[in-house]
């Protein structure tokens, strides 16, 4: 079980990183994402969609184009790109951990989102390769004990 | 993969329900996602198929609220359990931070659950995870079913690293939130445990020892909570025994032995990001048009062939002969880039001491040289400026008055009396009277096809002429 430690300044970094494209290609939002499903950093008009869960499908709809290029004989697509009627998904790969997801309208088009994509991810692999440095440092800031998760369970679910 | 975001405050950790076909695991999220309070309710997100089978995975993320400062969530997910869906279950497996095993509890689905515990163990394998290392719970489902294995068996059968095993009934929603609570726990435990370890491998000596206080996550475990028995290493299991009823004294049977290990991953060497050219601009080593070879060495000039006098030796190389330096061009043969040399002028029959006009040089008029050498000029056109075709530097708009004064030629020729052989100087060609008059005798090669004797032959009355064969040099 790996495990991926963010500070504050991290996500500033990607925010900063995320933001700049976001304006550079006209996108709705990006999306950061790590290829276990989690979603790492967002910038964007996010609040009209559950990011979490379309970091989780995002995540699991390139591991199932992975699966397709190894059948292939590629190791794995760097790009995936998926055209609707008015919004469309750039999914690129960052490092062998993380794809950007970038979600944009017609506003813009394909190759400048992939043009600002490659830009953006030089700077993204900066800050991962920092990130996977990272270790805990605050004993005061522990994560929470599993009674407390039982006992904010009991809350939850009252009774089961 | 769990991830703790100190900007954001929260924890995330991954929870993969798994196990045969239909034993229950989007059961289990359905009640659970049914349950959530409204406020933090999310959607609950399902790739089936028509009849609600998994076809990929669903997903439920679970928020449970702030806890010391932490919002700790949990994404749940469930894989596909039929067996043809393996490449799918290896997907979702991957950065798992807990397992939670559904079992059929049915006695004629106990081999699905062994197969499927397998598959787990394998598909964990390629990732380099071990099952034993894993948070894991087993859940027995379905203990409402009439002729289902008691909790026992089921632990005998598939409970080899005797983790906390609960019965439930999922789609009544017994058993659900006590095994998600159970493999919560057992998921932060583990968290906390490996946090501890590295606080105390990187605690400096100056600094006050507060890890010796710091107690074990798993006595942690033991003394907050029931804690699950631990976790011992499995052993090589003996070979499979066919499952039969046995009294309660009677050993343990024997347990099925662990399926063969996936042969390792390969690694994958990672996508280069930026693709530099490495091969060498190629330089041009040879003009255009002339035969590169290397690596040959070039064989010895073959002797020239006496049957074909003026045949360049190795121009029409065999197959496979071996290459060589580029052949100059022969004398014989024309360059096709240069302009085509002058064409020596043949004498027609019947136009005696006529001689063929020499090349033009500058500065001197068309009819200069043929006023030089006293021949009568060829055609009654003394004011042409034009020369003629036979030299090769006519000009194209006169040809159809070139083709005129031919064919007057010609007739001429036929009402004359037949003439003597004309003597012929070294390298011109004499037309021969058995080929075709209309052929023009100034093919450069033409003097290179016979010999004397052939000659000869040719030009006595009774041959019979298959070619134009023009007398050779030197002769008549």
């Amino acid at each position: 079980m790996a495990n991926y430690i963010l500070y504050k300044e991290d996500i500033d970094r990607l925010n900063k990183v995320l933001g700049h494209l976001l304006s550079s290609a006209s996108a709705t939002f990006v999306l950061l994402v790590h290829k276990d499903g989690n979603l790492l950093a967002n910038q964007g008009y996010t609040k009209a969609f559950d990011t979490t869960a379309l970091a989780a499908l995002a995540a699991g709809s390139y591991a199932a184009t992975r699966a397709i290029a190894q059948m292939i004989g590629e190791n794995e697509f760097t790009v995936l790109f998926h055209k609707g009627h008015t919004d469309n998904i750039h999914i690129s790969l960052v490092d062998e951990d993380c794809i950007l997801v970038l979600v944009f309208d017609d506003r813009t088009n394909p190759g400048l989102v992939r043009l600002e994509s490659e830009k953006a991810i030089k700077g993204v692999n900066v800050i991962l390769e920092d990130i996977r440095h990272n270790e805990f440092t605050d004993l005061e800031s522990a994560p929470p004990k599993s009674d407390s998760v039982g006992q904010q369970m009991e809350r939850l679910f009252p009774g089961l | 993969m769990a991830s703790i975001n100190y900007a954001t405050r929260e924890i995330s950790c991954k929870i993969v329900y798994y196990g045969p076909g239909l034993s229950g695991k989007t059961t289990n999220l359905q009640i659970i996602h049914r349950k959530i309070p409204a406020e933090t309710k999310s959607e609950m997100v399902s790739l089936a198929t028509e009849t609600d089978r998994t076809l990929f995975f669903d997903f439920l993320p679970l928020d449970l609220g702030s806890i010391k400062g932490f919002a700790t969530k949990f994404q749940l997910y469930t894989v596909p359990g039929q067996v043809y869906y393996n490449a799918t279950r290896k997907l979702v497996l991957r950065g798992v931070d807990g397992v939670v095993f559904v079992a059929d509890s049915q006695r004629d689905k106990m081999q699905e659950n062994l197969d499927s515990l397998k598959n787990l163990q394998e598909n964990l394998k390629e990732y380099g995870i071990d099952l034993g290392s894993v948070p894991f719970v087993l859940q027995y489902n379905k203990r409402d079913l009439p002729g289902v294995a008691t909790v026992a068996e089921l632990d005998q059968q598939i409970n080899w690293f005797k983790v906390p095993c609960y019965e439930a009934q999922a789609h009544q929603g017994i058993g659900v939130f006590t095994t998600l609570k159970a493999i919560g726990k057992i998921v932060i435990d583990t968290f906390n445990a490996k946090y501890t370890a590295r606080q105390s491998s990187r605690r400096p000596s100056s600094l006050p020892d507060t890890q010796s206080t710091v107690p074990h996550p798993a006595a942690v475990a033991g003394s907050m909570a029931p804690a699950p028995p631990p976790r011992p290493t499995p052993a090589p299991p003996p070979p499979a025994a066919a499952p039969a009823p046995r009294p309660v004294s009677a050993p343990p049977p024997a347990m099925p032995p662990p399926p063969p290990m996936p042969p390792p991953r390969p690694q994958q060497p990672p996508p280069p990001s930026i693709i530099q050219p490495t091969l060498p601009r190629p330089q041009p080593s040879a003009p255009v048009g002339a035969p590169q070879f290397t690596g040959f060495s070039p064989p010895p000039p073959a002797p020239p062939s006496p049957s074909l006098p003026g045949l360049q030796p190795g121009f029409f190389p065999g197959p496979g002969a071996p290459t060589h330096a580029p052949i100059p061009p022969s004398p014989g043969l024309l360059d096709p880039l240069a302009p085509p040399p002058p064409v020596p002028m043949a004498p027609l029959p019947g136009l005696t001491g006529f001689d063929p006009p020499a090349p033009p040089s500058r500065g001197s008029g068309p009819g200069s040289a043929a006023a030089a050498t006293g021949a009568v000029p060829m055609g009654s056109d003394t004011t042409s400026k034009k020369k003629s075709r036979l030299d090769g530097t006519l000009d194209p708009s006169d040809l159809d008055a070139e083709i005129a004064r031919y064919e007057r030629e010609l007739s001429e020729q036929k009402t004359a009396p037949p003439p003597p052989p004309p003597q012929v100087d070294t390298g011109r060609v004499v037309a021969n009277p058995n080929v075709n008059p209309n052929m023009e005798g100034n093919d450069p090669l033409a003097s290179a096809f016979l010999t004397p004797e052939e000659l000869s032959r040719l030009q006595s009355p009774d041959s019979y002429p298959t070619r134009r064969m023009p007398l050779g040099p030197g002769q008549q």
